[in-house]
């Protein structure tokens, strides 16, 4: 088991160094200035780009960018929040990210258990056909149309939530937001619990521990959902995906200072510092979430830890 | 997981890093490219297109700025009548300099196939192919283009291509001169038709640099710095035949002067709009009973740092907790702040500023005359490098340039301190807006002993400011909400009492939830956009006022490849 963590964890960090250079490349790439004044004299835009360090050729920046990034200096940003060091910029946003993100994978995936497995138990009832609508429904609804939904209905025509962040009221503001994410998770936990659970209730084990007199709440809970589990924990790496993505519009939306809404601004403005640290926490997070599926696996299920370590 | 997968997975991420900027706003993917035009045009043939003068007057005159104003854009836009617009600069005699120039654009159809026929003949060609590139960053760019490539297909019968980029691409495209004809815009640094104008002349260094008339150039610099700069009428009256001059040649075709469309309590009021200075917040009364007043801004706080800001929302909250020697009343006129009288001498080169004895910093040190001049000199100094420091060449300080590019020490800048309240500054040359750009941002003092003592942060945290204005920055969080309350210490604070206690302003880029949460009374001053303008029309806080910004279509006589 420890051979098997090592082992990604050291795939999942050079994974990462990958996505660094990339970055720097596609930044470089990427045509535009963050001095894009135009009063600025092309004399004022030289002296700027020696303060800022963008003069240099290209290998030497990635270098510099890398060995201060080891040491935990993630550089300036110089159009965001002008000479502000970057690290410090992302603290708080990411903060309210996090906890708004894993609030909407929690509910979504709580909420969408419980109707996969509703809508599994009783097949072809209405909370079947509800089940089917949500889970449609949430895949097919961009985050964005569904948010300002959100903050329309059960923001102000309703007065249930409010429609805008506060600081006075954090709370109550992660609400919207929270609903919005869990949209996502939901319709696909839903989707897979209720098919693989249908699948398992009708397989011969099933049928032997039924006929061995376990009762239902047991059969469920411990012989049916630990094998329908496996699949679900497969679609959790997407769904995060999806997670991430839909956080910039949601945070949009509801006016969450949050992560999604500083990338979206740094990469419009050329924010070059800014907008690598954000993608490379946002790369991070899914590269985090992956290895702890990979680990979650092998623990769910022998089989595979033996069969990867094998290969 | 194995590595390729992993790779891959995170690959996704990054391209989402890298390409949203562009693909996410370059709507139409399958648009021509960018040097546009089919392949039998080469660059040569395109900058002879773009220099016949008739080409360019066939273009101007097809195109009905009425209609893309009212029918197109209808957010309060006007089409313009020459290349100054509306309502932002006044001449000697107080008039807008726009009713005493007059329209010299006009929507002529006949005139239009007229010129076209006769750029025919003199160019040897038949039909033409030309491209409008514009930005995707907001919606007008957009739609403009579209109703003018429909109004010059329409009546000139030419084909037209339009090419969609982020802003920064096409300015980037336009730097190269690697487009033909690019939608782009000037918001004016100061209240004079200068600021337009001088855009044109040779020396400049902006992308519009194409454009050579050593007539035009004679006729600003006689204005500007000749014979006629101590002479207000005769300095108008140039200004105006300079403007002529473009308009018959046509250097870049006027299109429209940008409306903004608001939502704002009508309990509200107060809130100064000016066209070529900072927005003024710092004078809002209201009605309501917790005198607290929460402003929905659009782009969020880039730095509270007055010498490396460059955009509104910073400059208009560095205005509430700082100030100028001058700040500007509701008609942009200034009026006493920091300094309470000032003195002119007769060539009008050298302003001697009397600093308010009341005058101090929230420390309990005086505001001084050496606060403005080591903050000028900050300001104009290579090490900061501001983006900004062109101002003081702007209004002409004394060897502002040369202690930019380090030729000259930072004392030489004009501006001494005479004794600790009383500034002098020297100028090149008599300026006449000089006064009313004292209460722009740029040129607020800053305090030395503070911002030593603060330097590694300095105005990172509220408690890494120094104020002196109206308001003191009472709440900062991050990215989100910035809170003022008033300061007791300001000179003129026993006059305060009217003004709101409270002013917060709210970062929300989502124009929807901004106005739903106005609706809710959550909100009380709310900037539209867009197709919110024509959906709030009716709601009594409805308020529109014409912009300083004109849009131009620039047209490129020397297109490269």
């Amino acid at each position: 088991m420890f051979k098997y963590i090592l082992k990604r964890v050291l795939i999942s960090i050079m994974t990462l160094a990958a996505i660094v250079l990339v970055l720097f490349l596609m930044l470089d790439k990427m045509p535009g200035s963050p001095f894009n004044d135009e009063k600025l004299t092309a004399a004022q835009k030289a002296l700027l780009y020696t303060k800022y360090g963008l003069d240099k050729p290209f290998f030497v920046r990635f270098f510099k960018y890398i060995t201060a990034m080891l040491k935990g200096d993630l550089g300036n940003s110089c159009v965001l929040n002008k000479n502000k060091p970057v690290a410090d910029m992302l603290k708080a946003p990411l903060g309210v990210s996090i906890r708004v993100g894993a609030l909407g994978m929690l509910l979504g995936t709580v909420a969408g258990l419980g109707l996969g497995i509703a809508a599994a138990l009783k097949h072809n009832s209405w909370i079947d056909t509800l089940c089917s609508v949500v889970s449609i429904l949430g895949v097919s609804v961009p985050a964005y149309v569904f948010a300002l939904m959100l903050a329309y209905f059960a923001g102000f025509k309703f007065g249930w939530i409010p429609i805008l962040y506060s600081s006075k009221n954090v709370a109550k503001s992660f609400i919207g937001p929270m609903i919005a994410l869990a949209m996502s998770p939901m319709a696909n936990v839903s989707r897979f619990t209720r098919s693989e659970l249908i699948d398992v209730l009708g397989s011969d084990y099933v049928m032997l521990v039924q006929a061995k007199g376990v009762k239902q709440r047991n059969l469920i809970l411990h012989h049916a959902l630990r094998n329908t589990l496996i699949p679900i924990i497969t679609i959790m790496g997407p769904i995060l995906v999806n997670l991430l993505t839909g956080s910039m519009v949601v945070e949009k939306v509801f006016g969450v200072p949050g992560i999604g809404t500083m990338m979206v601004t740094a990469i419009q403005s050329n924010d070059y510092n800014v907008t690598i640290a954000c993608a490379f926490v946002y790369s991070a997070m899914y590269i985090v979430m992956m290895l702890i599926i990979d680990i979650l696996y092998g623990i769910i299920d022998p089989r595979i830890r033996v069969a990867k370590e094998g290969s | 997981m194995n590595f390729k997968k992993a790779l891959t997975a995170g690959l996704a991420i990054a391209m989402l890093a890298g390409c949203s900027g562009g693909s996410a706003n370059t709507d139409d993917s399958s648009s021509a490219p960018e040097t546009a035009a089919p392949e039998t045009s080469s660059a040569e043939q395109l900058s002879a297109q773009y220099s016949n003068l008739n080409f360019r007057l066939a273009l101007s005159y097809a195109i009905d700025r009425d209609q893309i104003a009212n029918l197109v854009l209808k957010d309060g836009s006007v089409g313009l009548e020459g290349f100054i617009p509306r309502e932002f600069a006044y001449g000697p005699d107080g008039k807008d300099y726009r009713d005493t120039a007059g329209n010299l654009l006009s929507y002529d159809p006949d005139k239009a196939v007229e010129c076209l026929n006769k750029a025919k003949d003199e160019l040897g060609v038949d039909n033409f192919t030309v491209s409008i590139l514009y930005e995707t960053d907001s919606e007008a760019p957009g739609k403009v283009s579209a109703a003018i490539q429909e109004m010059w297909t329409n009546t000139l019968g030419i084909n037209v291509n339009l090419v969609s980029k982020t802003k920064k691409e096409r300015l980037a495209l336009m730097n190269a001169l690697t487009y033909e004809i690019g939608l782009t815009r000037w918001g004016p640094d100061y209240a004079d038709p200068q600021t337009y104008l001088d855009l044109f002349k040779s020396d400049t260094t902006a992308y519009n640099g194409y454009y050579f008339n050593d007539e035009y150039d004679a006729l600003l610099n006689k204005a500007e710095t000749g014979e006629d700069a101590t002479d207000p009428e005769k300095r108008w009256a140039d200004m105006i035949e300079a403007e002529k001059m473009f308009i018959d040649d046509m250097v870049a075709i006027p299109v429209f002067q940008n409306g903004g469309a608001y939502l704002i309590n009508p309990n509200v009021t107060g809130i100064e709009f000016h066209n070529a200075a900072v927005d003024s917040y710092r004078s809002i009364v209201t009605k309501e009973e917790d005198k607290n007043v929460t402003i929905a801004i659009t782009s969020d706080l880039n730095t509270m740092d007055h010498h490396v800001a460059t955009d509104g929302t910073s400059f208009i909250m560095q205005s509430l907790i700082i100030g100028g020697l001058v700040a500007l009343d509701a008609e942009g006129q200034p009026v006493p702040d920091l300094a309470s009288s000032w003195d002119i001498n007769d060539d009008g080169t050298e302003y001697t500023f009397h600093i308010r004895e009341d005058a101090n910093w929230s420390n309990g040190t005086p505001v001084t005359a050496d606060d403005f001049v080591y903050a000028w000199r900050r300001l104009d100094s290579t090490d900061l490098a501001s983006e900004y420091a062109f101002m003081l060449d702007t209004i002409c300080v004394k060897n502002a340039q040369a202690v930019f590019k380090g030729e000259a020490a930072p004392e030489e800048l004009g501006i001494e301190a005479i004794d600790s309240k009383t500034l002098k500054v020297t100028l090149t040359q008599p300026v006449g807006y000089f006064l009313a750009l004292m209460s722009f941002p740029s040129f607020f003092p800053l305090n030395q002993e503070f911002f030593e003592a603060h330097e590694a942060t300095y105005a990172q945290s509220i408690d890494d400011i120094l104020y002196c204005g109206p308001y003191v920055f009472s709440e900062w969080v991050e990215n989100s909400e910035y809170t003022f309350t008033k300061n007791p210490t300001y000179w003129n604070a026993a006059n305060y009492d009217k003004y709101a206690d409270e002013v917060t302003f709210k970062f929300i880029s989502e124009a929807q939830s901004a106005a739903l949460s106005y609706k809710q009374g959550e909100l009380d001053v709310v900037t539209l956009t867009g197709d919110l303008v024509d959906q709030y029309k009716s709601d009594p806080g409805f308020t529109q006022r014409l912009q300083g910004y004109a849009w131009r279509l620039n047209v490129n006589q020397q297109v490269k490849e």
